[in-house]
């Protein structure tokens, strides 16, 4: 069962992430937005942890070659299969030939393609590539409620949590700054003034480092594993997502949370996807 | 010993002082302890501290505090697991092109920094920079320099280099900031049919050997 790549964009295969190798120097990686993904491999009955194409932007364009189920959930556009257009979050049914096109987003960034069963994690996506993936197993056709797509244009309150009873960020506003990656999103604003520690140290997700120049900087999937500037607190999963999807110029917010409330959080979305990263 | 959230799956806790050599030592040892069990998904340690992302953000912190205290109460003497491992390093001009200069600027001869880098058991300190690398130290206190006021952009695969109180191999081609003072073409990975294995692991010992540039071109 396969896909051809016609238009390639910026795109990469993501799931939850790799396992184990963060002392090796391997970073996890894993989708910018996951519950984006989550919801796209909800729609077709996927376990939570099979991976999709992360498309970043648009542009993007396959042929399926085979009759295959997938869903699309995340950054929307003008979206097409073959002539028609696609209207909303969910899954769909595509028959051997036709050819989903996905234009540049109107908002975010970080669009999902799902496929039913999965896609196989270490294939490159390229122009002409063929991406295979498991056969469907078979499952639901079905549409995400309208009430769980968010806007990605509202400025963002970033619910995080502080580190040390430090209170330094609490209620602060920022501007996402164009200095953006799957490493981490630079932030501007009212420089922040935190000693600078001696030693590097390990860095764990959503990590609010405060660098000397006063501007936060936020570690997604593709972070490095020890870092030298210190971290403030951590943002929480939900809102690491959302702001993953967050446009230079666009502004946050951030509030403070506890970690319980943080984990009640998370472990709603677990329950209700799977297991999640 | 506080272990503590920093989010909704990771743990974090400073277990002692970053250059310690039996912190390190025993990091190295609950790290391990840590990765066989399928609650951990990763587990970073370096410079003191212990970080633990979870598998599952619902697994209660003492079953981790639980895991620690078995990895501490096994006492492994290290030493049995994890041999010295040495550096064959070639200590010449040519190829660390620091160590003239940074002699004089300490104000040793360059015999003298090589023999103050050499004549030292190190322990790796903290792991995870990249594949293959390992912060190690602490180096005599004579050498203790700060990084270059510019880096270079391209630091040739296998430099020894020296800054802070630390000593690295940069085990490929990269950008660096630190003063390069030799080169050496051991393997710091080591790949065989169970996968990749860092050579310098957390808590090892390690020592530079000199060698001479035609045992370094062999």
């Amino acid at each position: 069962m396969s896909l051809q790549i016609l238009k390639s964009g910026v795109a990469s295969i993501q799931g939850l992430g790799s396992f184990g190798m963060a002392h090796q120097g391997i970073r996890a990686g894993g989708a910018m937005d996951m519950i984006a993904l989550a919801w796209a491999n909800h729609c077709l009955g996927n376990d939570s942890d099979a991976a999709g194409l992360e498309i970043m932007g648009g542009g993007f364009s396959v042929r399926f070659m085979q009759r295959t189920r997938f869903a699309l959930c995340g950054a929307w556009g003008d979206f097409y299969l073959d002539q028609t257009p696609l209207p909303y979050w969910g899954s769909y049914q595509a028959e051997a030939g036709q050819v989903l096109s996905l234009s540049a987003p109107k908002s975010g960034w970080w669009t999902y393609l799902a496929i039913a069963g999965g896609l196989d994690a270490r294939q490159s996506i390229q122009a002409g590539a063929e991406l295979t993936h498991a056969r469907d197993p078979g499952g639901p056709i079905q549409r995400v409620p309208r009430r769980w797509v968010p806007s990605y244009t509202a400025p963002l309150v970033c619910r995080y949590l502080p580190r040390d009873d430090q209170t330094a960020l609490d209620g602060t506003r920022w501007a996402v700054s164009p200095n953006i990656s799957r490493m981490g999103y630079r932030l501007s604003g009212r420089p922040l003034r935190i000693e600078q520690p001696r030693y590097s140290a390990p860095m764990a997700l959503g990590a609010i480092q405060i660098p000397p120049d006063g501007q936060p900087i936020v570690l997604m999937r593709d972070h490095q594993v020890l870092g030298g500037y210190p971290v403030i607190g951590h943002v929480a999963r939900p809102s690491l997502g959302a702001l993953a999807q967050r446009r230079p110029g666009q502004t946050i917010v951030f509030q403070p949370i506890t970690i319980q409330q943080a984990k009640a959080q998370w472990s709603r979305h677990c329950d209700h996807f799977g297991p999640l990263a | 010993m506080q272990l503590d959230w920093i989010n909704e799956d990771t743990l974090q806790v400073q277990l002692g002082g970053p250059l310690d050599h039996e912190i390190a030592a025993q990091l190295a040892s609950i790290q391990r302890h840590l990765l066989q069990s399928t609650q951990v998904r990763n587990c970073v340690a370096g410079f003191g501290r212990l970080q633990i992302q979870l598998t599952r953000p619902t697994t209660p912190l003492l079953d981790i505090q639980g895991l620690i205290d078995q990895a501490l109460a096994q006492g492994i003497d290290h030493d049995q697991h994890l041999s010295e491992f040495v550096i064959p390093t070639c200590y010449d001009p040519e190829l660390g092109p620091d160590l003239i200069s940074l002699a004089e600027a300490i104000g040793l001869e360059p015999s003298e920094l090589i023999d103050r880098h050499a004549q030292r058991s190190y322990r790796v300190l903290a792991t995870g920079f990249c594949p293959g690398f390992g912060y190690m130290g602490e180096t005599h206190p004579s050498l203790h320099v700060p990084r270059r006021t510019t880096p270079r952009l391209n630091v040739p695969a296998g430099s020894v280099a020296i800054a802070e109180n630390q000593t690295v191999v940069y085990p490929q081609t990269s950008p660096g900031g630190w003063h390069l003072i030799g080169q050496t073409r051991i393997d710091l990975i080591n790949t065989s049919t169970r996968g990749m294995q860092a050579q310098l692991q957390l808590g090892r010992r390690v020592r530079f050997e000199p060698i001479d540039r035609a045992h370094f071109e062999r």
